[in-house]
């Protein structure tokens, strides 16, 4: 009986073999990363003394903070689009008979097997002068010729998030019906409800948490992009994913990159705790 | 509770009801009258097309063929929502982010009623299935009989016809499931709602029922009242279905009808049979057969050698070999001194020809 009983210091190693490869792959960069931001930069040199000047330039600065915000309503504007769009989407493809909705899911996820740049780039072709959308818009005569407005803002860096994150908030969507038993809705029209009626009181409830934690990820992943912005929203399209990335690649500020990133960090934390409250209503226990 | 049955007729009649999937039948032909306040059971082993039919009135699938007559109206295409039947689901399928009143008030709240009215009846059912003051519970917080109680409230509430029940002590254990049978019957009986019931167990069926409609391979075998089914079986697969039953081959029936020869000697029927002048096979059951002492008399009495002997607590079983060589199986009461029924002991074996059942013989191979 006692040889068959794990010892607490074999319970202890087995925790240490959980816990020491995720502390070295994830927190230790993490923390080396905040660490940096309690550097400075002067004449392009690192230097290695803790102050906390960096953090209150990367939060106080106003045109930092500019950023921020123009950013904050840019990814709650795209993840808002991703929520309707996405629920739309993943409620079209699950009324569909079961034989079509894993291809259909395949197709919605297939630019996921895509890189992310050449995802990008499709959209600036469809944006584009020569492009889909305007190819589209002037054939149908409803602009008389090409529209160059669709690309290098910040509509275009919209557009192309949404396009882009779609899958992000559609797939969890889809879970989220698909784990709905086929009962409940039986139930409802069994107890006299119509399918507008089952909607509102059985699918939604059911389906909108999912729904959200799908736009949860949509904005934090909006909210720190710095690739769409950087090629298809030319000077206006200037968010604080591209600030950040400013600081490593050009202006070569590690410090205050770091600190700049933290804020990011910080608001991405808050959407995953928010997104686990959400995740585990009351009902749910 | 119920309105007054039209006419004194049936509540319900299927007519010619069938189901096919492509090159699969799962209900051929089905004929059933549901009569008004009756307790009626659908039984029969899973692919008999129970659950098939049930599906079918209740309106979740379609017909391919045949008629669902409720008030002289054929209601086999209608709408879910648009018949005044509710089911209990074998799942419960309790909508999980509403609560117990919420759960149970769906069908009025659906129809509009006011909220006053709701909560009133709300109270008044949960009061019926005994979960007075769970009225804010999720059901993720109830165990399962309690959650098969709000199911039934929730169906009763909305005042139905025929309420549809898809096995739903199945998921339950033992003896909370004796429980619910008893509650069944008994919110049945108070209520006087006509109930629908499918089930695969046979000691549910007669515990519960009224009347039972056995089922097998998407035909009805037999509808009966329990001791009709169990007595009087129509079909070998009725007569082996409930419990232990002797089947005796090679027997005939008379032209007449009046009598039919077996291997255990010419029994005179007792009542009038379709199978008159036909080949058959007569069924009677183990506990029918008694051991007779000295002096006494049966309608019917055999000689026979018993070769096994099983005590099983309050019945003794024996397994008998008459002398033309006609095996039996007979169950009796045990008692607590050493009895007649010993093994390689020679019986008398009595029985009466109204405990004897009549089925068609085999076909010849």
């Amino acid at each position: 009986m006692n040889a068959a009983r794990p010892s607490p210091l074999s319970g202890l190693a087995v925790g240490a073999a959980i816990w020491a490869p995720l502390l070295a792959l994830i927190f230790a960069p993490l923390m080396s990363f905040l660490i940096y931001g309690f550097f400075q930069v002067e004449d392009n040199q690192i230097q290695r003394t803790l102050s906390l000047e960096t953090y209150r330039e990367a939060l106080t600065n106003p045109a930092y903070m500019r950023t921020f915000g123009k950013t904050v309503l840019l990814a709650l504007q795209v993840s808002l689009a991703c929520l309707v769009l996405g629920y739309a989407t993943a409620y079209f493809v699950w009324r569909r008979p079961a034989r079509w909705r894993a291809p259909l899911l395949f197709l919605l996820a297939a630019p996921l097997l895509m890189s992310y740049v050449i995802r990008i780039y499709a959209m600036r072709g469809v944006l584009g002068a020569n492009g889909l959308l305007n190819g589209v818009l002037t054939t149908l005569g409803i602009v008389d010729e090409p529209v160059t407005a669709f690309l290098f803002n910040l509509t275009a860096v919209k557009l192309t998030l949404i396009v882009i994150l779609l899958p992000f908030a559609t797939l969890p969507t889809f879970i989220a019906l698909e784990r709905i038993p086929a009962s409940l809705l039986q139930a409802s029209s069994d107890l006299g409800a119509g399918a507008g009626r089952t909607f509102r009181s059985v699918v939604l409830p059911l389906s909108l948490p999912g729904a959200t934690v799908g736009a949860m990820f949509t904005f934090v992943l909006a909210m720190g992009d710095f690739l769409a912005p950087e090629l298809v929203g030319g000077i206006d399209g200037f968010t604080y994913g591209r600030l950040v990335f400013t600081q490593f690649g050009l202006a070569f500020n590690w410090p205050l990159g770091a600190a700049l990133s933290a804020l990011l960090l910080a608001v991405a934390l808050c959407v995953v705790f928010g997104a686990r409250a959400i995740g585990s209503a009351r009902w749910r226990r | 509770m119920t309105q007054s049955p039209v006419d004194g007729g049936p509540l319900l009649s299927v007519r010619g009801l069938a189901m096919r999937y492509d090159a699969t039948t799962a209900l051929a032909a089905v004929d059933l009258d549901v009569q008004n306040g009756e307790f009626l059971t659908i039984l029969g082993p899973s692919g008999s097309g129970k659950t098939t039919l049930l599906r079918l009135i209740g309106g979740f699938i379609e017909p391919s063929e045949g008629r669902i007559l409720f008030d002289g109206v054929d209601i086999a295409h209608t709408a879910i929502e648009a018949r005044p039947f509710n089911t209990v689901f074998q799942d419960y399928a309790l909508f999980p982010h509403m609560n117990v009143a919420q759960n149970v008030g769906y069908g009025l709240m659906v129809r509009g009623r006011p909220k006053s009215e709701i909560a009133e009846k709300v109270a008044k059912y949960l009061e019926i299935v005994d979960l007075a003051g769970m009225e804010r519970r999720h059901p993720a917080q109830l165990s399962g009989g309690q959650r098969q109680r709000v199911a039934l409230a929730r169906a009763l509430i909305c005042d139905p016809r025929l309420v549809l029940l898809d096995e739903p002590l199945a998921a339950l254990d033992a003896g909370l499931r004796r429980q619910m049978q008893e509650f069944l019957k008994s919110i049945q009986r108070q209520t006087g709602v006509t109930f629908l019931f499918v089930t695969h167990d046979q000691d549910e069926a007669v515990t519960l029922s009224d009347r039972i409609c056995v089922m097998a391979q998407g035909r009805v075998e037999q509808i009966g009242t329990a001791r009709d089914i169990y007595y009087r079986p129509k079909s070998r697969f009725v007569a082996t279905f409930f419990g232990d039953n002797n089947l005796i081959e090679g027997c005939r029936v008379t032209v007449d009808g009046a009598c039919v020869e077996t291997p255990l000697g010419v029994i005179d029927l007792a009542a009038p049979t379709a199978l008159a002048g036909k080949r058959a096979t007569l069924c009677i059951r183990p506990e029918s057969l008694s051991p007779l002492s000295e002096g006494e008399t049966a309608d019917m009495s055999i000689q026979a050698q018993v070769t096994a002997v099983d005590f099983a607590g309050p019945v003794t079983r024996a397994l008998l070999e008459t002398d033309a060589g006609v095996r039996l199986s007979l169950k009796s009461f045990s008692r607590p001194e050493r009895d007649s029924i010993l093994a390689g002991a020679r019986l008398t074996i009595g029985f009466t020809a109204s405990a004897t059942a009549l089925i068609p013989a085999e076909a010849a191979p």
